[in-house]
């Protein structure tokens, strides 16, 4: 829906009739952007340093590097872990699902979504819906949206909880198989990093108890996912 | 803003990807009044609003690399500015968004003398506007926000948003042409 003309321009008058900021209010970014460069400038001239040093040395020394295994317990959800999820998953269509709201108090809830009574509870956490949708009579997934305030920063979630078969998943939830390996607490998670308007999103897939939980996590603060993992793993 | 200045945003967001910046200079120079408005219109003061712009502009630096070149370059950016400002309003404990009349009030001293007078106009017939309709303005001419993006801020549904983002822009120029009784 393209904005009214005349309203237009009436407001980029009065937007740039204010008195625009001064000049240092780029400093900091362009500081930051120009230590970057100087690190890795340092960096790559300390690793050249190295290097021919090690070359010097090459025809005296014979040395062998087996590369070592690294994996196992990184704290990864960051940088670091490694691409792409090793299992086949079958997809299912959504569209023919349909939906309610619902009551996670009521007796027809599905096992795997208890921590949600904690957020109903916590005083910084709003549930802005939890919704259950069925293949048939059956819970295909529920899907709960919150808004939390933890340690002065927002976080909006999206989790999801699935109860499909082994290697199945729907439709709706394929990106998040395309994520890099991770592991929090001993526990092996799928992750995607992307951003949105400025803010880290996170989008992981971590199973529990046959349940497959399908997070997204939108936060100023980087380490936001921690918080929603710790609450489904817990 | 113009065509051109939204190319030009992008090509200096690009190249702020690409390690130049100098850049943000030209960004600041093209956006930094809409920047500062969106930002004093949540916080409330010359200061905070310049720190929030500051801030803002550290978070360009850093997602420029993502920023996906196909889209609004200065809805990207106020984007970036209102979750800036609301982070510092959380940060402080202080409450967001309260009032739609707090939005439109940039009229103070450091004003532009020459477009004055037309500003005060503009804001006189917003604070005519009921507070759905002030707060729709709000989101489209401020910060560039799509209808979806609004149906979202707002809790409505699209085709809600786009009827109220409708009657907002007819009583709103009806207002400043004096076609409606006070």
């Amino acid at each position: 829906m393209k904005k009214d003309f005349e309203l237009e321009k009436v407001f980029d008058e009065y937007l740039e009739g204010t008195t625009p900021p001064s000049e240092r209010v780029t400093e900091a970014a362009k500081n930051s952007i120009k230590n970057k460069k100087t690190v890795f400038t340092a960096l790559k001239g300390a690793l050249i340093a190295i290097a021919s040093v090690i070359s010097a040395c090459g025809t005296a020394l014979a040395m062998y590097f087996t590369p070592t295994a690294i994996g196992g317990l990184i704290d990864s959800g960051g940088s670091g872990g490694s691409s792409g999820a090793v299992q086949e998953i079958n997809y299912y269509d959504q569209s023919n699902l349909s939906s309610s709201s619902l009551d996670i108090y009521s007796s027809g809830t599905p096992e795997g979504i208890d921590f949600m009574k904690n957020v109903y509870l916590a005083s910084n956490c709003s549930v802005n819906s939890v919704d259950a949708y069925y293949n048939g009579e059956t819970i295909a997934y529920v899907k709960a949206e919150i808004t939390a305030s933890v340690n002065s920063c927002r976080h909006e979630t999206v989790i999801y909880a699935e109860y499909a078969a082994e290697n199945t998943a729907c439709e709706l939830f394929r990106e998040y198989y395309d994520g890099y390996t991770g592991y929090y607490k001993g526990h092996v998670f799928l992750y995607l990093d992307t951003e949105d308007n400025g803010e880290y999103v996170k989008k992981m897939v971590v199973e529990k108890n046959g349940v497959s939980y399908y997070v997204c996590v939108t936060s100023s603060d980087v380490y936001a996912y921690r918080t929603w993992l710790d609450l489904i793993l817990k | 803003m113009t065509d051109g200045d939204k190319q030009k945003l992008n090509n200096l967001i690009c190249s702020v990807a690409r390690g130049y910046a100098d850049c943000l200079d030209g960004i600041c120079s093209i956006a930094g009044n809409r920047m500062y408005a969106a930002a004093y219109a949540i916080v409330g003061d010359r200061a905070n609003a310049e720190d929030v712009v500051s801030d803002s502009f550290v978070k360009i630096a850093r997602f420029a690399k993502r920023y996906d070149a196909t889209g609004d370059p200065l809805g990207w950016i106020l984007k970036i500015v209102r979750n800036t400002a609301l982070d510092f309003l959380r940060k402080r404990k202080r409450r967001a968004e309260a009032s739609t009349e707090e939005f439109f009030s940039l009229t103070d001293d450091s004003y532009s003398p020459e477009k004055r007078e037309t500003a005060i106009v503009l804001e006189q017939a917003l604070k005519k506007l009921d507070d759905g309709e002030r707060r729709v303005i709000y989101y489209k001419y401020y910060l560039e926000m799509t209808v979806r993006e609004i149906a979202s801020a707002a809790r409505l549904s699209r085709s809600s948003a786009q009827r109220l983002i409708q009657r907002a822009e007819e009583n709103l120029k009806k207002l400043l042409k004096g076609e409606t009784n006070d």
